[in-house]
């Protein structure tokens, strides 16, 4: 090799040692694909009284009135969601805590289980007093991406506006620092870990309030679904049946509570 | 058998083909843009452009990601990566079908949230291609705090006294809602009456004029724009203000604004009165839009020359009210847009003159006190239709239509003095005039794309038509030893049509290259027909006088073509080219029955040249020469004896000029630091300009008569620079401007050439603090130098200096209660002409408290002008004459004010 061809060559090894690492380096910032979150469900209670059963007479009035009287406005009820990225469990924080009131027969307290590689999810819905058991793929719903974002559990979430069954309007707040496109109840599919929900016509709310790293394994053997088979249009009929005890007005608002 | 397979593989290939040719593959791959890593588990998602829905995400492996069977659409794209600034990018699927966006860097936000004195965690500012987009809840604003609150604090912006808003150094010409007009002649309208917490962004960016944006060719001719987006929740719903006000000393104030917007479909009026000068006044008068005016335009050719407007002069009184409508149709494809004002103004007031006229052998010092009574009121009505006929041709069409009743009256007293101080003329009279105007355009613009991009063709023809017919009556008296008396009646009949038809095509050449070429054929018509009678005094007898009596018309026929080459890259901008015209200039002497005949040749260069160093930093410098055709009244061989000391004559033999200007710009605002700055340079000669030749008599007589100045040149140059900081120091705002304007002008007087040299020097400093939630203070401080020499009278050099500080505070009390001061203090230095100093104090300052959550209600004392000193007052220099100019303005008075906000908005469906 001539002088020149020498240091040609120098050069550009030199070059290459520093420019290779620089582009194969890549940035891992901390995406979070398995943990613990701790949702916080808020219902506007005295709402529901106040539309489903303030025109009744009799027994559900004083029923009315007298929870009212002895309950705050807003019920909170404390939810897990246990996650990886193949699959997440939402249930209630304890069984022990769970309140018992009205609102127990209305899905309530619902066990959910995601399967994320096959797409389908089981939940576990208490309905008119009756353990039912759903298995479905998870529904595809349009979600629309605002610019607006909003801080839950110390991650910056983005807000998305979505409707389910063409008529309940939802606000979600996603965050893309945790991978998995889960969230509590059945709500899912956005491009990542939901933290907040809110149907503002239905009054009612999830929001993250703290995330744990680990998993408790132990949750999914001693939580398996338990409950009676069913699809959606079996569930219409049992709907169907329940229209002469109840109003239509509270069998509408009930319907809705499954849906989610 | 074999023959089957080939025919059914084929057929497959040819069906696979079809299938995968509508739908696209987006590959790229994302970097940070300081460091160069790529990010890993980037979240990048598809959006509809149309309604935001998701349409896909994923994340980013290695930095690398990719969609596959995108089917076609148009999108957004955003890239998002924790304590990263969102990176957004349009994309319109069009032909290839893999999109590949090579590296996309995303920028640290820690450097960006540095910069921004905001408190908590969201980012006001985001950069979108050649748009600025700015989030109003990322700054610290009052509860019902308007659009114009907002665009004060925002970096880059500036809004002065009357709410012109100027951004990253140009004036923005048009605020646009929802990418649509809104009240477009009057864009204070919209950043006055909505209010910030409606708006979702704000979004700034250079509009380019319709046949720019279609041609796909960046002509360097846009227009500053902002455009404020609302809410989704606030796109449907009613929102105004209703303000009612009363003052001592009879003044009041009352206006109140409507909106009604329903999606597309938008509907809004409003309507005021007051007596304090201080909505919907002189804005309305200025013509601001190049894109097809939106207020009717008149020729001023009236027996008297006030254009209606108020200009701070005398004290007003000015009503109006307005409406305007818009709505789009078939999907988008029909966008319209109507919208009607009707404003009376009536100004009434003194004002009083003090004149140094420059004479070769001396010099004559004038005084002259004006009373004046005057009212305009007009109508004016404009509409609009966009159709999209195609995806390839458009439709516009636009028509205006106005009129205008004025009537004016005053009352002069003038006296002429010479250098030694003896009275050597003294006048007194009384001049009324009334006119009415019409002026009506119909505008029609056809667009269409051929098959090639950036192969386009646009014909647009424009029809324009006014006529004013004026009539006064001229009382005077003159003494110069020996007393002349006029009694006359004036009558002007003006009338103006102009037809212009163009048409322009463009060929794209290279990838980054375009040729355009355009065809313009303008016929312009005007006539001016002014009549005199002299009324002699106890009878009815009216006689034509001839010598103050004309019937002229002119008639210009343009024949223009011309060439354009475009080069654009994202940092290169060049343009050359020129048009060529020949015009055949038709003069007529209907009164002496006589013609002239000229013809012209010109030539129309421009070139230009912009480098753009990043996104926010470009240099551009560009030259224009175009020549000036001599205008009816500067031709028409008539005296004008409005003002019988000063008398005007035309010249028929008036030839054009000629200028050659040349500009140069730099604008830069660094994100990183909030660093603004910006710096502009011109410089225009013209030569053979149409200037005037003064001839004055030793008691006092002026005649001026307009000629061309053969072998000399008129210079006109002005300098600006502006720079805005953050100091380190507690988060003081820094600014400084500094500004320079000269020219030097000539004329002959008295036989003799008059040369007048004129500079005018500014820098002022500005220092600006504010703690959300308790205060808001600033103040500015400037010096002003002014010089002014002139040939004939070259011992009586004007030099004066000058100071102006502007404190001003606002302080957030408890109980919704806020306090607002401000002080603007004048000082102007005595020069050698004027002998005394002027100066002034303006303090004015307001108490207000708001009521109710939203604030919907507030309540406000104010002070105007509590030191009782507010003066008018202009010195100006022209030619060989030096001009004070002092007038009544209104003062001190104290008013009360209720305003009520009001807004409903219907829950998004």
């Amino acid at each position: 090799m001539s002088l020149l061809e020498k240091k040609i060559y120098t050069v550009l090894a030199l070059l290459l040692i520093f420019i290779f690492p620089i582009n194969s380096s890549g940035q891992n910032q901390s995406f979070i694909e398995s943990g613990s979150i701790e949702f916080e469900r808020s219902e506007n209670v005295f709402f529901y009284l106040d539309s489903y059963y303030g025109t009744l007479e009799g027994d559900m009035k004083k029923y009315a009135d007298e929870y009212k009287n002895n309950n705050p406005k807003f019920k909170l009820t404390s939810f897990i969601l246990d996650f990886d990225t193949n699959e997440s469990i939402f249930l209630p924080k304890s069984n022990s805590e769970l309140k018992i009131d009205f609102l127990s027969q209305f899905s309530s307290e619902n066990k959910v289980l995601v399967d994320f590689k096959r797409q389908t999810y089981s939940a576990q819905k208490n309905i008119f007093g009756i353990k039912y058991r759903f298995n479905e793929p998870i529904k595809k719903i349009n979600w629309k991406l605002t610019g607006e974002t909003r801080e839950i559990a110390g991650f910056l979430c983005r807000r998305a506006n979505g409707l389910i069954a063409d008529s309940i309007y939802v606000v979600a707040f996603y965050t893309d620092q945790i991978t998995p496109k889960g969230g509590p109840e059945s709500f899912m599919g956005l491009p990542g870990m939901i933290l907040g929900v809110a149907l503002p016509n239905e009054h009612i709310t999830w929001f993250a309030k703290r995330y744990t790293p680990g998993r408790d394994r132990q949750l999914l053997i001693r939580n398996k679904l338990e409950g009676k088979a069913i699809t959606t249009s079996e569930l219409d009929e049992v709907f169907k049946n329940e229209r002469n005890r109840r109003t239509l007005n509270l069998l509408n608002f009930i319907k809705r509570r499954t849906l989610f | 058998m074999p023959m089957k397979f080939y025919i059914l593989f084929l057929v497959f290939i040819c069906i696979s083909c079809v299938a995968s040719s509508q739908s696209f593959k987006i590959i790229g791959s994302v970097q940070d843009t300081s460091k160069k890593i790529k990010l890993n588990q980037a979240s990048i998602v598809l959006v509809n452009s149309k309604d935001s829905i998701i349409y896909a995400d994923t994340r980013s492996l290695n930095g690398v990601f990719m969609f596959q069977n995108v089917v076609k659409n148009d999108y957004h794209l955003i890239i998002s990566y924790p304590k990263y600034v969102d990176f957004f990018l349009s994309l319109n699927l069009e032909k290839d079908s893999l999109i590949n966006l090579g590296t996309i860097h995303l920028m640290d936000e820690a450097i960006l949230l540095n910069s921004v004195t905001i408190k908590g965690k969201r980012v006001g500012i985001k950069i979108r291609g050649d748009t600025t987009e700015y989030d109003p809840a990322a700054y610290n604003l009052r509860p019902n705090a308007t659009v114009e609150d907002l665009l004060k604090q925002v970096q880059g912006m500036q809004v002065d006294r009357n709410g012109n808003i100027t951004a990253q150094g140009k004036q923005v010409r048009r605020v646009l809602v929802d990418g649509e007009e809104f009240f477009g002649n009057d864009p204070t309208l919209v950043t006055k009456s909505l209010r910030a917490d409606m708006v979702e962004k704000v979004q700034v960016f250079d509009k380019k004029s319709d046949q720019s944006a279609f041609t796909g060719i960046n002509d360097g001719r846009d227009a500053k724009t902002v455009n404020v987006k609302l809410k989704r929740e606030n796109k449907s719903g009613n929102f105004g203000r209703v303000e009612l006000a009363v003052g001592n000393l009879g003044f009041y104030q009352g206006q109140g604004f409507y909106n009604r917007f329903h999606n597309d479909n938008k509907i809004a009026a409003y309507v005021f009165s007051n007596n304090t000068g201080n909505v919907g006044l002189s804005k309305r008068d200025r013509q601001q839009y190049s894109d097809g005016g939106v207020e009717a335009t008149y020729n001023a050719l009236d027996v008297d020359i006030w254009n209606g407007s108020y200009g701070g002069r005398g004290i007003p009184k000015s009503t109006g009210l307005g409406g305007q409508f818009s709505n789009k149709f078939n999907e988008g494809k029909v966008v319209m847009n109507m919208n009607y004002s009707y404003n009376n103004l009536n100004v009434l007031g003194s004002d009083f003159v003090e004149r140094q006229e420059n004479l070769p052998s001396a010099y004559l010092l004038s005084n002259s006190v004006r009373k004046f009574d005057n009212n305009d009121q007009k109508h004016n009505f404009n509409g609009d239709l966009k159709i999209l006929l195609d995806t390839s041709s458009t439709l516009v069409v636009k028509i205006n239509a106005g009129q205008i009743r004025r009537n004016t009256f005053n009352n002069f007293r003038a006296e002429i003095k010479d250098s030694i101080g003896n009275i050597i003329n003294s006048n007194s009279r009384l001049f009324e005039t009334f006119a009415n105007k019409y002026a009506g355009t119909a505008d029609l613009l056809y667009l269409k794309k051929l098959n090639k991009e950036r192969r386009t063709i646009s014909i647009g023809l424009n029809l324009f038509h006014t006529t004013s017919a004026s009539s006064g009556t001229l009382i005077s008296n003159t003494n110069t030893g020996v007393t002349s008396e006029l009694n006359q009646l004036k009558y002007n009949d003006d009338h103006s049509s102009i037809i212009n038809l163009k048409s322009t095509y463009t060929e794209p050449l290279t990838k980054s290259s375009t040729l355009s070429a355009n065809l313009i054929w303008i016929f312009n018509s005007s006539r001016l027909n002014r009549e005199t009678f002299d009324q002699a005094r106890n009878s009815q007898i009216s006689v034509l006088n001839e010598a103050l009596s004309n019937d002229y018309r002119l008639e210009q026929v343009f024949q223009r073509g011309g060439l354009n080459y475009y080069f654009s890259t994202k940092k290169v901008r060049f343009q050359a080219g020129s048009d060529f015209a020949y015009v055949n200039f038709d003069q007529n002497d209907r009164s002496k029955n006589s013609f002239l005949r000229k013809e012209f040749y010109n030539l129309y260069p421009s070139a230009e040249f912009a480098y753009n160093f990043s996104a926010m930093e470009t240099f551009s410098m560009k030259y224009n020469g175009y020549p000036t055709l001599p205008s009816i009244e500067q031709l028409q061989p008539v005296i004008n004896n409005t003002d019988p000391l000063n008398l005007i004559l035309g010249s028929i033999d008036l030839r054009q000029s000629f200028s050659n200007s040349i500009s140069l710009n730099y604008i830069a605002f660094k994100t990183a630091k909030d660093i603004f700055m910006s710096g502009n340079f011109s410089f225009s000669q013209i030569k053979n300009p149409i200037s005037v030749i003064v001839n004055t008599d030793s008691e006092g007589l002026s005649i001026y008569k307009y000629a061309n100045l053969n072998n000399v040149s008129n210079l006109r140059y002005s300098g600006s620079f502006s720079y805005a900081a953050p100091l380190k120091l507690s988060n003081i705002s820094f600014t400084i401007d500094g500004s320079m304007d000269g020219n030097r002008l000539n004329n002959i007087v008295n036989s003799k050439l008059s040369n007048n040299l004129l500079n005018m020097y500014k820098l002022t400093f500005g220092l600006g603090k504010a703690k959300k939630g308790l205060y808001n203070c600033g103040v500015s401080f400037g010096v002003i130098y002014n010089t002014n020499k002139n040939s004939l009278q070259p011992l009586l050099q004007n030099e004066s200096w000058g100071y102006q500080t502007r404190p001003n505070l606002d302080f957030y009390l408890p109980f919704k209660m806020t306090i607002h001061t401000e002080v603007d203090y004048l000082f102007q230095g005595k020069t050698t002409s004027f002998t005394n100093d002027f100066s002034r104090v303006l303090w004015n300052s307001y108490i207000q408290k708001d009521f109710f959550k939203n604030s919907d209600l507030s309540i406000k004392l104010t002070l105007n002008d509590a030191l009782n000193q507010n003066r008018g007052f202009e010195r100006y220099i022209t030619q060989n004459l030096v001009i004070q100019n002092t007038y009544d303005t209104i003062k001190r008075y104290f008013m009360f004010s209720c305003v009520w906000n009001f807004k409903k908005f219907n829950s998004v469906k």
